[in-house]
């Protein structure tokens, strides 16, 4: 029996899923939050007792009901693209706006959050830890909506057929931008409401 | 196993394992050692969701190496301010 020569065998193909203009995006994003996790990190090395303080103030539980929140949330995003891939419109719509309502419990979680620390007295500006805990869930809060708007979008495309198995680029980049803001969220739940000093 | 299955049994484990992150944190005080087990527990939760959700498993090595390397590079650097 001849063997194939290995320079002749292919290789799989590496394909990045969605669009090559979202990944730069998800880069920068992922850059200015890296730069907001490390400042966190390096002023709550130096102000160890402050930021004790604040997190005592801050709902663990809030932060794991947010966390499964956006994990189901992601889980469901892939669960519309495994449908979509299949052919599967109501399937890849249910999918959608499950992720949707999840990412609802995870903005409903954390106006009460917001509710209960703001009626303690504090804010943006009462000390360091409260400004970079606003700051960084706040900026976060901020990508989930937009997330939200890109899944709306996505959903009204979806109705509309304007994707198949073939053509799933736009849905891909969507459902990359969802998970990145999910990504951003594992690093924030330990470092803001799990790890104490 | 089917696809299906396997997304449904990561998010699964994904759950578990951020719930037993917030469980062990409540019970015992942040030491180095709690530190680097709860980050180390975020990098496999993020591996999961780089190579099965987002799909990078057979995305090119750069791209999948930069989000891979994500979580593990500011654990490392967040558990170095625990020690300093």
């Amino acid at each position: 029996m001849t063997s194939i020569p290995a320079a002749l065998v292919s290789k799989p193909t590496r394909v990045l899923p969605g669009d090559f203009a979202v990944w730069l995006f998800i880069l920068a994003e992922l850059s200015v939050f890296a730069l907001l996790f490390i400042l966190y990190a390096i002023t709550r090395a130096r102000f160890p007792e402050m930021f004790a303080q604040g997190q005592e103030n801050v709902s663990i539980n809030a932060g794991l009901g947010n966390t499964l929140a956006l994990l189901s949330s992601s889980y469901f995003v892939v669960f519309a693209q495994q449908a979509l891939s299949k052919g599967k419109v109501k399937k890849t719509l249910l999918g959608l706006a499950l992720a949707i309502v999840s990412a609802c419990v995870y903005l409903t979680i954390k106006s009460y959050e917001y509710q209960h620390i703001i009626e303690l007295g504090f804010g943006l500006s009462s000390n360091d830890f409260y400004f970079f805990y606003f700051a960084l869930t706040a900026f976060h809060m901020l990508h989930v909506l937009l997330g939200m708007l890109v899944l709306l979008l996505l959903g009204v495309q979806v109705a509309r057929k304007a994707y198949h198995a073939q053509q799933m680029n736009e849905f891909e980049s969507g459902a990359c931008y969802w998970h990145m803001v999910d990504l951003l969220w594992l690093v924030l739940f330990p470092l803001v409401y799990v790890l104490h000093p | 196993m089917s696809q299906n299955l396997s997304i449904l049994l990561l998010w699964l484990l994904l759950m578990v394992l951020t719930a037993i992150t917030a469980v062990f944190a409540e019970s015992y005080s942040a030491t180095v050692g709690l530190v680097a087990l709860v980050l180390s527990v975020t990098v496999v939760k993020a591996k999961v969701l780089v190579d099965s959700f987002m799909g990078l498993k057979n995305a090119p090595l750069m791209w999948r190496g930069l989000l891979l390397a994500y979580v593990p590079v500011i654990g490392l650097i967040v558990t170095l301010t625990y020690l300093f």
